[in-house]
């Protein structure tokens, strides 16, 4: 009796302290901007999934694709159905690990590198990201810009169109990070 | 003893648990909510050629169309001479705006019968996507014309509610793939006034499209008439057409026996088949723009 309540304890407090390592977010913002003299597309999502494990320094991003608001609403019918085809590459998606050595439990701000796997338009891309994070009694509010090329995803440009869509994306994040529950 | 072994043992195991559920497939877990999600581009423009598609201009989007009917393509000496019947083109103007997501109002002026109308279109049902999702996209679309030529017989007693036209239609499609996508059209047309014809007629369109590359579609619409079909020297309108798509603009370019730019035309003013070389050329080209500031993204 006694062995099986210890049992329950040990595994609750082991259930807790586990998920305390983690922290997330489900209204991460994830926003891209093509910039060429002929026009500006932009466009953001604010829905976006991460993650961190503070214990092993596991980074995970998870953007649904349909899910990016531009001001065109055509281009945002473009942007999935010629280039990303969001109804056979749903997601992009990053799942990386911070490099340097830091105690993400403490507060303050830290600059940091992950590398990770960076899955866009069905191509996976070994990428080193640059970013902070910053911590401040138990959230974690990270942010990083990064520039993607398309080519690199496999996505190409028609070439009636190509003098409107830059070669490199610019892509900014923002994320405020819960423990998760 | 024994205890402490058997709870570090199921401190172990527990924790084993976790660190086998992988943070990345446990937050695409987590996030693969199984929510119906709409489907997009079933068809690359508002028109599907002269007809209209379930798909409607956004909110606060502005869709200028210009639409050029040609003269008949008709074998004989003229053929060259009217450059493939270019020299006798029909023009209209229309000018669409979506008022919400699913609703959208227009304006046209054709110049066959030197007609204006207003048209209006309205999204009831979206196809979606996922377990249990709705099948099929559905939309009204209804037109009302006036043409403003002069009277053909001045002594008569003429009312302004002569010169009226109205169409009412449902559009229903479904696209079944990435690469087809399918409508039909019932529609009612209605004159109020007709020489030796019927006042009301009834319809039923069928068209679809066929995705060739990301840029552009080959389409076809078909528009046989339900009633009315002993009316002298009318027929079926018939068209197929080809999408090119670039960005900002659309064009449509197609084969079609019809001169008519709206249904009220397109459908009772149609006074050839294609097999007697009722051909003619046409393009529509529309260029959408966005009003929408409020969504501007930083």
């Amino acid at each position: 009796m006694k062995k099986t309540f210890l049992f329950l304890l040990f595994s609750l407090i082991n259930y807790i302290y586990v998920n305390a390592q983690i922290f997330s977010s489900k209204t991460g913002i994830v926003s891209f901007y093509s910039a060429t003299p002929i026009e500006d597309i932009k466009a953001k999502s604010k829905n976006v999934v991460v993650a961190i494990n503070i214990q092993n320094k596991q980074v995970v991003f998870i953007i649904y694709n349909t899910a990016f608001e531009f001001e065109n609403k055509m281009m945002q019918e473009h942007f999935n159905e010629k280039y990303m085809e969001s109804e056979k590459f749903p997601r992009s998606t990053f799942n990386g690990k911070i490099n340097d050595e830091l105690d993400l439990s403490k507060n303050g701000t830290y600059t940091i590198s992950v590398n990770g796997k960076l899955t866009i338009h069905g191509v996976e891309k070994e990428r080193n990201i640059a970013g902070t994070i910053d911590v401040k009694d138990g959230k974690l509010q990270i942010s990083s810009a990064l520039k993607i090329k398309i080519a690199d995803h496999n996505i190409s440009i028609p070439s009636l169109v190509k003098s409107n869509i830059s070669e490199f994306i610019d892509v900014k994040i923002d994320a405020t990070l819960l423990p998760k529950n | 003893m024994k205890k402490i072994f058997i709870i570090i043992l199921a401190f172990v195991a527990n924790n084993y648990c976790f660190a086998q559920d992988d943070l990345f497939s446990t937050m695409l877990n987590d996030s693969n909510n199984s929510k119906p999600t709409p489907v997009y581009a079933t068809f690359k423009s508002t028109r599907l050629i002269t007809g209209q598609s379930t798909e409607n201009i956004s909110s606060k989007h502005l869709n200028v169309v210009i639409l050029h009917r040609f003269g008949l393509v008709k074998n004989g000496e003229d053929l060259y001479y009217n450059f493939l019947g270019f020299d006798n083109a029909s023009i209209r103007f229309a000018f669409d705006y979506g008022i919400t997501n699913n609703l959208m109002v227009g304006i046209g002026r054709s110049v066959i019968g030197k007609t204006y109308d207003g048209s209006i279109k309205y999204k009831i049902l979206k196809q979606k996507k996922g377990s249990g999702a709705m099948p099929i996209s559905l939309s009204y679309y209804g037109n009302m014309s006036i043409n403003t030529s002069e009277w053909e017989d001045k002594m008569r007693d003429n009312y302004f509610s002569s010169r009226l036209q109205f169409c009412n239609s449902f559009l229903i499609s479904r696209k079944f793939n990435e690469h087809l996508s399918l409508q039909i059209m019932p529609t009612f047309i209605h004159r109020n006034l007709v020489k030796f014809a019927e006042n009301d007629l009834y319809v039923l369109g069928v068209g679809g499209s066929i995705k060739i590359t990301r840029s552009t579609r080959l389409n076809f619409e078909y528009y046989p008439r339900l009633n009315g079909r002993n009316e002298q020297n009318q027929f079926d309108c018939l068209s197929v057409g080809f999408d090119i798509e670039t960005g900002g603009h659309v064009f449509q370019l197609m084969l079609t026996n019809s001169v008519g730019m709206i249904e009220q035309t397109m459908i009772t003013q149609t006074n050839i088949s294609w097999p007697n070389q009722g051909l003619r050329l046409g393009f529509n080209l529309s260029r959408k723009f966005s009003f929408d500031r409020g969504n501007k993204s930083k």
